[in-house]
């Protein structure tokens, strides 16, 4: 029998009175790393809060590693590390107190909770500047304290709600390095951002949420592949202008190409409804030389996602 | 002032420029000159970015060291100066109590605009950044993302010659951060406005800023182009897998055949260099087939943006 | 599905060289009429005011004598009093305009303007243009004071235009120092107030501990101004009371200085007005210097 997954919702839902904060969700998050996206008010920390057990689900449930999660599922919290979207912590703590203090509400011992405060200040590189004062601290260091809070206790399932904003890019590249090192041991994160170069740069699996409906989940390559409403651009160089008119007539002959468009001295636009056995015939034209470099329009994640959530706004 | 040509006199100047918090130095005597066009201002937090924008705008009065904005001496030309630069701060701003528009107009005249012509540049901005619909709601009723672009639209209402934006695309979604982006895009490219901004999201400068300044610590680590900056890595190339699994396999494969591999900027993607020389597109090909993974892209590598700022900061310590 | 937004244009017309302090007047003024309390508070003034002479002028026409039988029923009733309608009856009509009137509009105007611009962050707008702490304070505060005048002193001149117009000769003579006492009590009561309220809600940063901060200290104020000058037999510490406070400087400047035991003096009473109207200005400036120049 495999192991029950870190995250399984069926037909979730929550109200805020007339308000919809997420509809009917159902899915299924294997071990891994996981965008979660969607744009302002898509029910992403909605979403976020009803596996962290910190508001109720108005109908359907919530069960982490095979259990109902909820308010009160104390033992479920020990394997789960949360960093929450909004600023909140005691301000006049200093950073290394306030994790000491949640160190110790996990039920470490002094020492331990020190020992484990230090391990997560080293992991979000805030080892010199803990001791400052929460309230004087920077957007960016407060966004760290508030990782390193979430890894205290070393969770199996991260979630992280907008970690890195206002982080700068030093601080970034470190806490995606940390996440996708737990993804790495068979940990699993669900990481909410807006800026989806960087939940490209770690995952290629993701959520989509909007207006409080699942949108789309899986890997990208897949969901774009369900897309089919238009067809696929390809811009091929070819490695000379004779190469190049090579590739064109072998496009045409393989009845693959819908449209061809020549750019430049070099330039190849091929529009295609058949992309496999394109991407295929290509391999081969390659093999051969005549190709010098291949680029695919709508393939990267911000494409995916003006094409699933576009046509408004 | 308009007639003056503007390719002589240099955007800004920096002498000397050290700025104090008390006992705590923010700036650390830079020197430095932004000729024109679109200039990014990078660093980690705390390096001073946020100092020097003040510092500029004259809402920090410099310890030592001289300002030249536009040709000007702040310390003698800043209320003229100031009606000639635009700041959208970081955090909201803006005036209470009337509805979108009336605030904009009165902000236009206060930097020096006629009543009718602030009100109409007012209705004008606002149709440019997209809230015509909204403009005579008062503002605290805005989302995030119409929030930041009032901000754009307050920066730009009495059409200033240098446009300062601190954190322009910060918790904007998406689509909107995509939107702001082209909104100041088209204003510095079609209508020829100075450009400075200040962000961590390196994506954002990269599609901005034909200049990049990297502080660290109150000094200037670093003042390039960014053309020079994200120069392609020699001879290497990018490859584009349909997945993650896929990237890692090619990886592993390619290292066993005498690549250099590194990670790219995607999960899905690997960038394969020869110690020797150039990586030939056929032979990425070849490999791919192989091993039986389909290609989704192949070009040549540039280095990024990140990269670039990484290496400046880590580079010497 | 690229995002098409109507075009940028740059701005080729004049532009003028004038002080920023005058939209930020403009402005405030706007806001204040905009704010349904004030607006009502203000109505309430100018109401009092039409009011009063629509009913001098319907007496006028009724009993053109009227000021002789006013006079005359004050010596029947015995008291030895006189009623007239002299400066005395313009103390009492100041008083009408001074607590109704004047002071909640000092209350709701002056906080809702600095809480306002402090919750949303206005200052960085303002203080990126040619503006300084100085234009600012000086456009809210003038403009803050130049409503409270309108809702206050020029009713109050509309009527003793009109009782003078009307009135028989030699009228004149004994209301006379009635426009110099009404615009020196009101003006100096209204800029320590505008000023005072501004300064607290800096330090309180929102309306409604503001308020609260008022109203704790106009009755802290009675008690502590009771204790001092209990301790020390002193009557002049009564100038702190509040109210008190406030009525020395009218009676004072309106010719009838309080001379019973037990009050306090009129020119102590506005020398601390003046005071507190000074710590004011230098705290407001020091405050709007601090949030808007190093945040």
């Amino acid at each position: 029998m495999t192991a029950p997954p870190p995250i399984r919702c069926t037909g979730l839902s929550r109200w805020y009175g007339e308000v919809q904060g997420l509809s009917d969700l159902s899915l299924e998050v294997t071990p891994g790393i996981v965008g979660l996206l969607g744009p302002n008010g898509s029910g992403k920390t909605t979403l976020m809060r009803l596996l962290t057990g910190l508001i109720r689900p108005t109908r359907g449930r919530v069960e982490l590693f095979g259990r109902r999660a909820g308010p009160g599922a104390w033992r479920l919290f020990r394997r789960i590390g949360y960093a929450p979207g909004d600023d909140v912590h005691f301000e006049l703590e200093s950073g290394r107190d306030f994790l000491v203090l949640l160190a110790r509400l996990h039920g470490e011992s002094a020492s331990g909770a020190r020992a484990a405060a230090e391990r997560a200040l080293a992991a979000v590189g805030m080892t010199e500047l803990a001791g400052k004062r929460l309230r004087e601290m920077s957007k960016g260091m407060r966004q760290r304290i508030k990782v390193a809070q979430a890894l205290l206790h070393e969770p199996e399932l991260l979630l992280l709600d907008e970690p890195l904003n206002g982080m700068d890019p030093l601080s970034r590249r470190q806490v995606m390095d940390l996440v996708r090192e737990h993804g790495r041991r068979g940990g699993t994160v669900l990481f909410a951002s807006h800026i989806l170069h960087e939940v490209e740069s770690i995952t290629d699996r993701v959520i989509l949420l909007h207006h409080g409906r699942l949108l789309a989940e899986g890997r990208l390559a897949e969901i774009r592949d369900l897309l089919d409403r238009k067809p696929r651009r390809v811009t091929l160089q070819g490695a000379s202008p004779e190469a190049v008119r090579r590739l064109a007539a072998a496009a045409l002959q393989s009845n693959l190409v819908s449209g061809l468009e020549f750019e430049g001295e070099d330039g190849l636009h091929l529009a295609t409804r058949r992309l496999g056995p394109l991407l295929d015939a290509i391999q081969t034209w390659g093999e051969q030389g005549d190709v010098r470099a291949l680029t695919m329009a709508d393939e990267n994640l911000e494409a995916v996602f003006d094409l699933l959530v576009g046509g408004e706004g | 002032m308009s007639d003056s040509p503007r390719e002589s006199v240099p955007v800004l100047e920096l002498e000397g420029l050290v700025v104090r918090y008390g006992r705590f130095t923010a700036l650390q005597g830079l020197d430095a000159r932004f000729q024109g066009g679109s200039l990014g201002l990078l660093g980690p937090n705390g390096a001073g970015k946020s100092s020097l924008l003040r510092a500029i705008l004259g809402l920090i009065r410099p310890a030592r060291g001289s300002i030249r904005v536009l040709g000007r001496d702040l310390r003698r030309g800043g209320a003229a100066l100031r009606r000639r630069v635009g700041y959208m701060p970081e955090r909201d701003s803006w005036i209470g109590g009337v509805s979108g528009v009336a605030g904009l107009a009165h902000l236009a005249e206060i930097s020096g605009l006629r009543r009718d012509d602030a009100m109409i540049r007012a209705h004008d901005v606002l149709h440019f950044t997209g809230l015509a619909e909204e403009r005579y709601r008062p503002v605290a009723t805005y989302s995030v993302g119409m929030r930041q672009r009032y901000k754009l639209a307050a920066a730009l209402v009495h059409d200033p010659d240098v446009l300062f934006l601190d954190e322009p695309t910060n918790g904007m979604d998406p689509r909107g951060r995509v939107r702001m982006l082209e909104l100041v895009d088209r204003v510095r490219r079609e209508h020829g406005i100075h450009l400075i901004v200040a962000s961590h999201l390196l994506p954002d400068v990269e599609r901005l800023c034909d200049e990049v300044w990297v502080l660290d610590a109150g000094r200037l680590r670093m003042a390039d182009t960014l053309e020079r900056l994200t120069a392609e890595a020699r001879g290497a190339k990018r490859v584009r897998l349909p997945a993650a699994a896929a990237a890692r396999a090619l990886a592993e494969a390619a290292g066993r055949e005498g690549f250099e591999v590194q990670e790219g900027e995607r999960a899905a993607e690997v960038i394969l260099s020869r110690p020797d020389r150039e990586v030939e597109a056929r032979e990425v090909f070849r490999l791919a087939r192989r091993l039986g993974l389909e290609v989704h892209g192949l070009k040549p590598a540039a280095r990024s943006l990140e990269q670039a700022f990484v290496e400046v900061l880590e580079g010497d310590g | 599905m690229a995002f098409r937004a109507p075009d940028y244009s740059r701005f080729a017309g004049p532009r003028s060289r004038a002080p920023a302090w005058w939209p930020i007047w403009r402005m405030t003024f706007r806001r204040g009429w905009n704010s349904v309390w004030v607006k009502r508070f203000t109505l309430l003034g100018l109401a009092i005011g039409l009011g009063t002479t629509v009913l001098l002028y319907g007496v006028q026409q009724v009993l053109p004598e009227w000021r002789e039988l006013l006079e005359a029923a004050g010596e029947g009733s015995g008291q030895g009093e006189v009623l007239r309608f002299d400066a005395g009856a313009y103390l009492v009509l100041l008083r009408l305009f001074l607590y109704p009137v004047l002071l909640p509009l000092a209350v709701l105007l002056g906080y809702d303007l600095i809480a306002g611009d402090l919750r949303s962050n206005a200052l960085e707008s303002y203080f990126c243009r040619p503006v300084t702490p100085w234009t600012y304070v000086l456009g809210r505060t003038g403009a803050l004071l130049s409503y409270l005048m309108l809702a206050t002193l020029a009713p109050l001149l509309w009527i003793w235009i009109f009782d003078l117009s009307t009135a028989p000769e030699g009228h004149f003579e004994t209301i006379r120092r009635v426009p110099f006492g009404l615009s020196a009590s009101l003006l100096l009561t209204g800029v320590t107030l505008s000023l005072l309220i501004q300064a607290l809600t800096t330090l309180t940063r929102s309306g409604t501990w503001t308020a609260l901060a008022l109203a704790g200290l106009f009755l802290g104020s009675e008690f502590f101004a009771n204790m001092f000058a209990s301790i020390n037999q002193e009557p002049d510490f009564r100038i702190l009371a509040f109210f008190e406070n406030l009525d020395a400087v009218a009676n004072g400047f309106m010719g009838f200085p309080d001379e019973t035991a037990g009050r306090p003096g009129f020119e102590a009473c506005v020398a601390f007005q003046a005071g507190v109207s000074l710590l004011s200005l230098a705290y407001l400036l020091r405050r709007v210097k601090r949030s808007a120049l190093v945040g």
